[in-house]
């Protein structure tokens, strides 16, 4: 007979050579025993056996391996089912099949129940060894089965400690944190081994130890610390190389720092690159003990784990990067704060005193002067004035910076402020310019700060005046009783403010760009100021404005905040 | 008999501008550099006016002008600010009892013309 199939092949096989078989004979009786022994030989095996017929000797028995059991019935004390029981207590799962009286239907049916696969009857005993073949391959099967199952249960465990690992780096930016949580996770496949991690410090050109596990962590950093200074080729390992892990089964020429894996008995090694957008950052390192070979699987899961740390690691590198930038630039801010604040205090007294001489000698306190030379000292005047404002805009924003600014709230007369605020502008001005002063002669008392609304109007004034050449600036104040608000519009007819510009007049240190050859003076505070001190008052500020024509800037600030 | 004007000011500069200022238009001028010897000349010498910087060193011409108001010699001297720190102070200024809040940049004509009230 030709075998037309490769297990057919094997039965035939298996009919030439005998097929060793273990087992174990529950029998009362040696010369039943050793009949089935015999019937086995026949049917194409060979059988090592030994016969029990207490729980004891059974016990003793099971302590070595078998393939099957046979049970036979009558046995005073330990019949066929405390044999299953037995075998139930000590976890295994051997085939297990009976012989039993053909009459005795109820007694099979019991043994079928409490897990007896087969059943012989007495007087059929030949078909034994087909039987024995039918229940080693279900065995078999059931091993596989369950090898399946766990490994299945195994995938899932690993699945699982994926997801967790990434929700781990999601919810937290503090390394360590996120680093120790991945390598517990390790332990899921690899319970007893160390796991290193180091990070590859570009400047040094050196493997830096981060963190470790199930290792002394003091040992472990001093351990690298003596290899780092030992040798600083060693960052030429192959993990940083290639970009794939590598597996080492004897590492001890290969790792830096031996001694101390040795002393816990590790000897595999694998290392898996920390690789995050193709950059290198580091290495992950799993220790195992003699005799564990990393398998497919474990290298698969540790290369995935690999991957969520080098992003746990990428992200909180760049949280530390951000939160460092960011602590500087604070600083430099606090630094040019005080640079501005500690600079317009020193130049404003000495320019004060050029002012204060300049108009002692323009008003011929120290004699008679020409008209050219009070005009051109009335000229100074003027400039060291504006110099002087815009010292002044300079510590009013540093102090926006720096310190809460305080409302101080009065009841005062509209009609006087309004008067004060004209005698600044009573001096002429070397412009063709006319002030228009446009409010009603009846004005009530109203609730605000004094002090800020007079900020407010002088750097809306002085902008206007800055930027017309001729024409006429026109101040107009309403006050409604109705809304409890008080308006203030300055216009003017100068050159206006380019529509794109608009959105951004208000920002510190900001001048509309012109492409004039007339350089327009002052720092682009002035607006700045406006709007912060009609923000603080809780009041609005508009401006409409047409390049070539003027703009008008109104302000409403509530009459009682 | 001219008025006699007290002026405390550290800064040498405003008390050259201040003395000129005030020596043009006739009045006798007293010059204290701190606050100390300000209230001291103020209580010796009993001027019609003082003129009194804001920022000076130790004390500053707030708290003098409160020490010049509780003292019945000086109490009645009409104190004026001249002074280079903003507005924000006047009210303090103005609770110690000082009569006018003139910033350090008036102009000589203005600053004749508001003593000239005083006086």
């Amino acid at each position: 007979m030709v075998p037309s199939n490769p297990s057919a092949a094997q039965e035939m096989m298996k009919l030439a050579v005998k097929r060793p078989l273990r087992v174990l004979i529950v029998d009362r009786s040696a010369e039943d025993a050793k009949r089935l022994v015999r019937l086995l030989r026949e049917g194409g095996y060979d059988p090592a056996f030994e016969r029990v017929d207490t729980a004891d000797s059974m016990a003793t028995a099971l302590e070595q391996s078998w393939e099957l059991v046979i049970a036979n019935s009558g046995i005073p004390n330990f019949g066929r089912l405390d044999a299953l029981a037995l075998l139930k207590e000590k976890g295994l799962d051997l085939p297990f099949l009976i012989v039993a009286d053909i009459d005795n239907e109820e007694a099979i049916v019991t043994a079928l129940k409490a897990g007896a696969h087969d059943y012989i009857t007495k007087g059929n005993l030949e078909r034994i060894a087909l039987s024995v073949e039918r229940e080693l391959r279900a065995a078999q099967t059931r091993r596989e089965r369950q090898v399946g199952a766990e490994h299945l249960q195994r995938h899932r465990d690993l699945q699982t400690a994926l997801i967790d690992a990434s929700l781990a780096i999601t919810s937290t930016l503090d390394l360590k944190t996120v680093l120790n949580f991945l390598l517990e996770k390790v332990d899921i496949v690899l319970p007893n081994s160390a796991t290193t991690v180091r990070l590859y410090n570009r400047e040094t050109g050196a493997l830096e130890p981060i963190t470790c596990r199930n290792i002394d962590e003091n040992e472990w950093r001093a351990a690298n610390r003596s290899s780092n200074r030992n040798s600083r080729r060693k960052v030429n390992r192959p993990a940083l190389h290639n970009g794939f892990p590598i597996r080492l089964d004897k590492a001890y020429s290969d790792l830096g720092s031996v001694d101390i894996f040795r002393k816990y008995g590790f000897v595999s090694y694998l290392e898996v690159p920390l690789l995050a957008k193709d950059e290198m950052l580091g290495v992950l390192g799993f220790y195992a003990h003699k005799g564990h070979q990393f398998s497919q699987e474990e290298v698969e899961f540790l290369s995935m784990l690999a991957t969520q740390a080098a992003i746990a690691i990428q992200k909180s590198q760049l949280y530390e990067q951000t939160r460092k930038q960011k602590a500087e630039l604070e600083r430099a801010n606090k630094v040019k704060t005080e640079f501005l604040s500690l600079m317009s205090h020193e130049l404003r007294t000495p320019l004060t005193a050029i002012i204060g001489y300049t108009g002692v000698v323009r008003d011929g306190i120290f004699g008679q002067l020409s008209v050219e030379q009070e005009e051109a000292l009335s000229r100074v005047l003027s400039r060291s004035n504006n110099l002087l404002e815009m010292i002044e805009s300079i510590l009013q924003a540093t102090i926006f910076e720096t310190e809460e600014v305080k409302v101080q709230i009065a009841t005062f007369s509209l009609s006087n402020f309004l008067s004060e605020l004209r005698l600044l502008y009573r001096v002429p001005m070397d412009k063709d310019i006319t002030l228009i002063w446009d409010y009603p002669s009846q004005l009530p008392t109203i609730r605000a700060d004094r002090i800020k609304l007079t900020h407010i109007l002088r750097n809306l004034i002085s902008n206007a005046i800055k930027f017309t050449d001729q024409g006429d600036i026109k101040v107009s104040v309403r006050h409604s009783p109705e809304t409890k608000k008080v308006t203030f519009k300055v216009t003017d007819t100068g050159i206006g403010i380019p529509s794109k510009a608009l959105p951004s007049i208000f920002e510190m240190f900001h001048q509309v760009e012109r492409p004039e050859t007339r350089p327009y003076g002052g720092m682009g505070i002035g607006l700045y100021i406006v709007e912060k001190f009609t923000e603080i008052l809780g009041g609005t500020v508009e401006v409409k404005s047409k390049p070539g024509k003027g703009s008008t800037f109104t302000v409403a600030i509530p009459d009682g905040i | 008999m001219p008025a006699k004007i007290l002026v405390v000011e550290d800064n040498w500069d405003f008390r050259e501008i201040l003395t000129s200022i005030l020596n043009r238009v006739g009045y006798e001028v007293i010059e204290a550099a701190a606050a100390c010897e300000g209230i001291a000349k103020a209580v010796s010498e009993v001027p019609n006016l003082i003129i009194m910087d804001l920022g000076l060193p130790g004390m500053d011409g707030i708290e003098a002008t409160a020490r010049l108001k509780r003292n019945p010699k000086t109490a009645n001297i009409p104190v004026i600010a001249y002074t280079v720190w903003s507005d924000d102070f006047k009210g303090k200024a103005m609770e110690a009892g000082m009569a006018e809040f003139l910033p350090k940049t008036t102009p000589p004509e203005v600053l004749t013309e508001i003593i000239g009230r005083f006086l």
